[in-house]
C-alpha cells in the first residue's frame, strides 16, 4: 500500500506537535528544533562559441533552480526530520537536460527504546566502507539514494551492535522497484589493560530482490542475445563485506575484503551477439565480483604516513542492470586519488572504475616546524589486465610568514587515460604538470587579498591552460571573487579537434560572497569550459556553462 | 568474535538460495499484429549513439515487419559537427518530439509507442530496449491499422491514406499522425574509433518532418467495436529530401495521453 504524500506529512506534523506537547508535559529534557536551507540558482546566457548552448536552459528555459529544506527536531531518544526538495528546470540530474520537480525528498523518525534503535522513512546509512553498502547523498552529482524502509540497531553487548535494514532505494521522488534488506554487525575489542592494540571487526550482507517488472525487462534483454552470450538471473542477489579495524600504537589498519554474487550489471564495453546474428556493444554480465580495500595510517609528531590498496573486479551494483550513470547505486567504492581542490589540478579526474580497477595510493605529511608543512602524494591506478589508467605525483608545501604571509605552493603530474575516463578511444593518454601558487596576504585581521595561479602543459586533448584567481576578503561579512582561465594551446590538431579553442576565449568568473552569522549568499557570473565534475571520487561530465550562478546556504 | 561467526553462518544459508530464472531465447514466435513506434533521441555529435542505432536495427530485424523506427536529431548532442557537418539534422518538428516526449535524461534513448513502463517516464536507456519491446508487441492490438500512399514524381506530391479500424470499445479519442523519414544518408557521425568521428556514415530513419498537426488529428470520438475510421493527407516532399528513401510512417494515438495504439509505414516510392 503506497501512502500519499499529503498523509506522510500530517503524519509527521502529528508527530512534530505530539513531541513538543511531549516536551511541554515531561520537561525533563528540553528539545531542540534546527535546520537548513540550501539554495542554487541559476541564470544560463547562451554562447555557442565555448558550447553552452542547445540543452533546453540555453533555448528557452533560461532560469534553473534546486533548492533542499531541511527541518530537524530531536529530544531526548527521539529524532524527526522532514526534507522539502525542489528541482525548477534544474540540469544538475542531467546536465544536458532539464528536469523539474518538488515534493517531500526525504522524511525520517529515529527513537531510541533502552537497547533498539528504530528508524523509519528515509535512512542514510553504511556498511563497512561503503563497499557492499551506501546510502547517501552528493547534491552537486543529484546522488540521494536513501533507503525508504525500516531501520533496527540493537547494542547486543555494550561493544557489539547488530543492524538490519529493509526498503527500495530513493529515485527522486520515487522509490526503486527492487526490495533491498541488509544486516551487518559490528563490534570493538581492546586488549587486556596496559595493551596498545583495539580491533573493530564487523561483517555485513545486503540481498536484493528484484521486482517481476524488472525480472521480466532483464529476462527480455537476455533472450535478445544469442544462447552462447546468455547470461544467468536471479530473483536475488547477495553482496557481503568482512572489515576490521586495527590499531597498534601510531599505526591504524582498515581493511575489507566483498563479494557478490548473482548480481547482473552491464559491461559498456563488452561485445554480445544478438540472436540474430548481429554483434553490438554493451552486454550483461553476470559475473561475481569482489573488493579488496585496505588503508594504513600512522603518524607520530610530525609526520604522517598513509598507504592505501583497492583491487576491484566486476563490482558495479546498482538497483537493476538498466540504472543509468550514478543513478541506481547501492553501494560506494572509495576513490583512491587525492581530491585535488585547484581548478587545474583537478581538471582531469580519475572516476572510480566498477568493474576493472588496481589502485595504490601514498601521502606523506611532514610538518618541518611551525612555519613549513610539506604533502607529498601519489596514486597509481591500472585495470586488471594491467593498462594504465591514471598516475599522479602530487607536491606542496605550506608555509606561513610573520602571521601575514600564508602560502601553498607545488607540483602535479599526471597521466591520465583519457580513452578511458572520457570514452574517447585511441587518443593518447593525457600526461600533464601543473605547477600552482597560492598566496593569502592579511593586512590586518579583518583584510586579506588571496591571490593564485595555475598553470597546466600537456601536449594532449585540448592542451595547455592558464588560470588565476584574486581574492579580496573583507572579514567578517564580504569575499570579493574574479578570476580567468584561458587556454594557450596553438597546436593547429588539437584546435582542429577541438574547434571551440579557436575563438581564444577567457573563461572568466567574478563574484560575491556575503557571510551573516550562520548565512551565506554568493553572486556569481561564471564563464566554465566543459569538462568532468568530481565529488568523494564518483564522477560525470557537464558541458560549458555560461551564466549567473547563486547560491543561499543558512543553518537554524 | 562469536557474533561474527553467527552472522557468517546466516550468509551461507542466504547465498545457498537457488532462484535462478529461466530464460528462452530468442524472440517470441507467438506475436498478434501490433507494432510499434521507436523514437530515438540520437545526434551526430553523441559517441555512442551509433551503437544504440545498432541495437534498434538488430531489433528491427529479430522482429520483422513489427518495429518502425525513428531517429530525433534534436538536443545537446545533434548539434552540426563544427567544420565537417554538411547538413544539420535538427527541425522544429524534431524540437517538438524532443519537447513533447522528452526531453530526453540521456543519449541514446527512446520512447516505445510513448509508453510508460516504469514510474512517469516515456523515455528509456539502452539497457532496457529489448524489454520494452517486447512488452509491446506481446500485448494484444486494440487497433487495425494500415497505411497507402501513392506519389507523383512529376510533382513530388505524397498522398497517405490511412484506415483503422477499433477491435475493441475504446472510451478515449483517437489521433492520426503522419511523419517522414529519410534513410541511408551519408554525413558525419561521432564514433568510438580511433578518430573520433566517421565521415561517411549511413544515418537511418532520420525524422524530417510531421505532416499532421504535431500533436494530431482526431478521426474517432469513443469508438465502438469494428468502428472504422479514414484519415488522408497530401504533402509535398521538399527537393533536398531523397524521395527513394523516404518513408511515411502512420500512427494513432489516444486523445488523453500520448501512448501510440498501433502504427504502419510504407516507403513513399514502393
Amino acid at each position: 500500500m503506497q501512502f500519499k504524500k499529503s498523509h506522510i506529512i500530517l503524519f509527521l506534523l502529528c508527530l512534530l506537535t505530539g513531541a513538543i506537547k511531549l516536551m511541554a508535559q515531561e520537561n525533563t529534557q528540553q528539545g531542540k528544533f534546527f535546520g537548513s536551507l540550501q539554495t542554487n540558482g541559476n541564470f544560463f546566457i547562451k554562447d555557442s562559441a565555448i558550447g553552452a548552448s542547445n540543452t533546453p536552459q540555453y533555448d528557452n528555459k533560461k532560469f534553473g533552480a534546486e533548492s533542499w529544506l531541511n527541518l530537524n527536531y530531536t529530544q531526548k531518544d527521539l529524532d524527526v526530520g522532514i526534507r522539502f526538495d525542489l528541482f525548477n528546470n534544474s540540469n544538475i540530474v542531467n546536465p544536458t537536460g532539464s528536469f523539474t520537480g518538488q515534493g517531500i525528498g526525504a522524511w525520517w523518525i529515529r527513537k531510541r527504546i533502552n537497547k533498539l534503535e528504530v528508524s523509519g522513512g528515509y535512512i542514510y546509512d553504511q556498511i563497512g566502507s561503503g563497499i557492499i553498502y551506501r546510502a547517501y547523498e552528493d547534491r552537486p552529482l543529484a546522488i540521494d539514494n536513501a533507503l525508504y524502509g525500516v531501520r533496527l540497531a540493537y547494542d547486543l553487548k555494550e561493544d557489539w551492535k547488530l543492524k538490519a535494514f529493509a526498503g527500495k532505494v530513493k529515485t527522486f521522488f520515487n522509490s526503486s522497484g527492487p526490495l533491498i534488506k541488509g544486516a551487518s554487525i559490528g563490534g570493538f575489542i581492546a586488549g587486556k589493560e596496559g595493551s596498545n592494540w583495539t580491533l573493530a571487526p564487523g561483517a555485513g550482507v545486503v540481498n536484493q530482490t528484484y521486482d517481476d517488472e524488472t525480472i521480466q525487462k532483464m529476462v527480455a534483454t537476455v533472450s535478445n542475445y544469442k544462447e552462447s552470450d546468455g547470461v544467468k538471473l536471479y530473483h536475488n542477489t547477495v553482496a557481503t563485506s568482512l572489515f576490521n579495524t586495527l590499531t597498534y600504537k601510531n599505526f591504524t589498519l582498515y581493511t575489507e575484503g566483498a563479494y557478490k554474487l548473482h548480481d547482473v550489471y552491464r559491461d559498456p564495453l563488452a561485445l554480445v551477439v544478438l540472436s540474430n546474428g548481429a554483434t553490438t556493444l554493451g552486454k550483461f554480465r553476470d559475473d561475481p565480483g569482489s573488493v579488496l580495500y585496505g588503508a594504513l595510517t600512522w603518524s607520530a609528531n610530525k609526520l604522517g604516513v598513509s598507504v592505501e590498496y583497492k583491487r576491484t573486479e566486476n563490482f558495479r551494483y546498482r538497483i537493476d542492470p538498466f540504472a543509468q550513470g550514478n543513478f541506481g547505486a547501492i553501494n560506494f567504492l572509495p576513490p583512491m586519488t587525492r581530491p585535488n581542490t585547484y581548478r587545474l589540478t583537478a581538471f582531469y579526474s580519475a572516476v572510480t572504475q566498477e568493474l576493472s580497477e588496481q589502485a595504490v595510493q601514498g601521502e606523506i605529511t611532514y610538518k618541518v616546524n611551525n612555519k613549513l608543512g610539506l604533502i607529498f602524494n601519489t596514486s597509481h591506478i591500472d585495470d586488471l589486465d594491467g593498462d594504465l589508467l591514471y598516475r599522479e605525483f602530487y607536491a606542496e608545501a605550506q608555509m606561513k610568514f610573520q602571521k601575514k604571509w600564508y602560502i601553498n605552493a607545488g607540483i602535479q603530474r599526471q597521466i591520465y587515460n583519457i580513452a578511458v575516463y572520457l570514452t574517447k578511444p585511441g587518443e593518447k593518454n593525457v600526461e600533464t604538470i601543473t605547477p600552482f601558487a597560492d598566496i593569502l596576504y592579511k593586512f590586518s585581521p579583518k583584510r586579506s587579498v588571496r591571490f593564485e595561479c595555475q598553470y597546466m602543459n600537456t601536449k594532449q586533448d585540448r592542451g595547455s591552460w592558464i588560470q588565476a584567481l584574486v581574492e579580496v576578503g573583507i572579514a567578517p561579512h564580504w569575499i570579493f571573487t574574479v578570476s580567468d582561465m584561458y587556454n594557450l594551446t596553438n597546436d593547429q590538431e588539437i584546435i582542429d579537434k577541438h574547434p571551440e579553442l579557436e575563438k581564444k576565449t577567457h573563461y572568466l568568473t567574478a563574484g560575491a560572497v556575503y557571510t551573516l552569522k550562520s548565512n551565506r549568499i554568493s553572486l556569481n557570473y561564471v564563464k566554465q569550459v566543459a569538462g568532468i565534475v568530481c565529488s568523494g571520487g564518483v564522477c560525470r561530465f557537464e558541458p560549458a556553462f555560461s551564466g549567473f550562478r547563486m547560491n543561499v546556504l543558512s543553518n537554524f | 568474535m562469536k557474533y561474527i561467526l553467527y552472522f557468517l553462518s546466516f550468509l551461507f544459508l542466504l547465498a545457498g538460495c537457488d532462484d535462478q530464472v529461466p530464460i528462452v531465447y530468442g524472440p517470441p514466435s507467438n506475436l498478434g499484429d501490433q507494432k510499434l513506434i521507436i523514437e530515438e533521441f540520437t545526434g551526430v555529435q553523441c559517441v555512442n549513439c551509433p551503437q544504440g542505432s545498432d541495437e534498434i536495427a538488430s531489433l528491427t530485424a529479430s522482429y520483422e515487419g513489427k518495429i518502425i523506427p525513428i531517429s530525433v536529431h534534436s538536443g545537446f548532442f545533434s548539434t552540426p559537427v563544427p567544420g565537417k557537418s554538411t547538413q544539420d539534422f535538427r527541425t522544429p518538428d524534431g524540437d517538438f518530439i524532443y519537447n513533447y516526449i522528452g526531453p530526453p535524461p540521456f543519449y541514446p534513448s527512446a520512447v516505445f509507442n510513448r509508453k510508460i513502463f516504469t514510474g512517469n517516464e516515456l523515455v528509456y536507456n539502452q539497457e532496457s530496449w529489448a524489454g520494452n519491446v517486447q512488452k509491446v508487441l506481446e500485448s494484444p492490438a486494440k487497433y487495425g491499422l494500415t497505411l497507402e500512399t501513392s506519389y507523383n514524381s512529376a510533382t513530388r506530391e505524397l498522398t497517405a491514406t490511412i484506415q483503422g479500424i477499433a477491435k475493441e470499445d475504446i472510451n478515449d479519442q483517437i489521433l492520426a499522425h503522419l511523419m517522414i523519414t529519410e534513410s541511408n544518408i551519408v554525413e558525419w557521425q561521432k564514433y568510438p574509433n580511433t578518430d573520433g568521428f566517421i565521415k561517411d556514415y549511413v544515418h537511418k530513419h532520420v525524422l524530417r518532418g510531421i505532416v499532421s498537426t504535431f500533436t494530431g488529428d482526431k478521426v474517432a470520438d469513443n469508438p465502438k467495436k469494428t468502428q472504422t475510421f479514414s484519415k488522408q493527407y497530401k504533402f509535398t516532399i521538399p527537393d533536398i529530401w531523397v524521395a527513394e528513401n523516404c518513408e511515411a510512417v502512420a500512427f494513432i494515438s489516444y486523445g488523453a495521453k500520448k501512448e501510440i495504439i498501433q502504427a504502419d509505414s510504407k516507403h513513399v516510392i514502393e
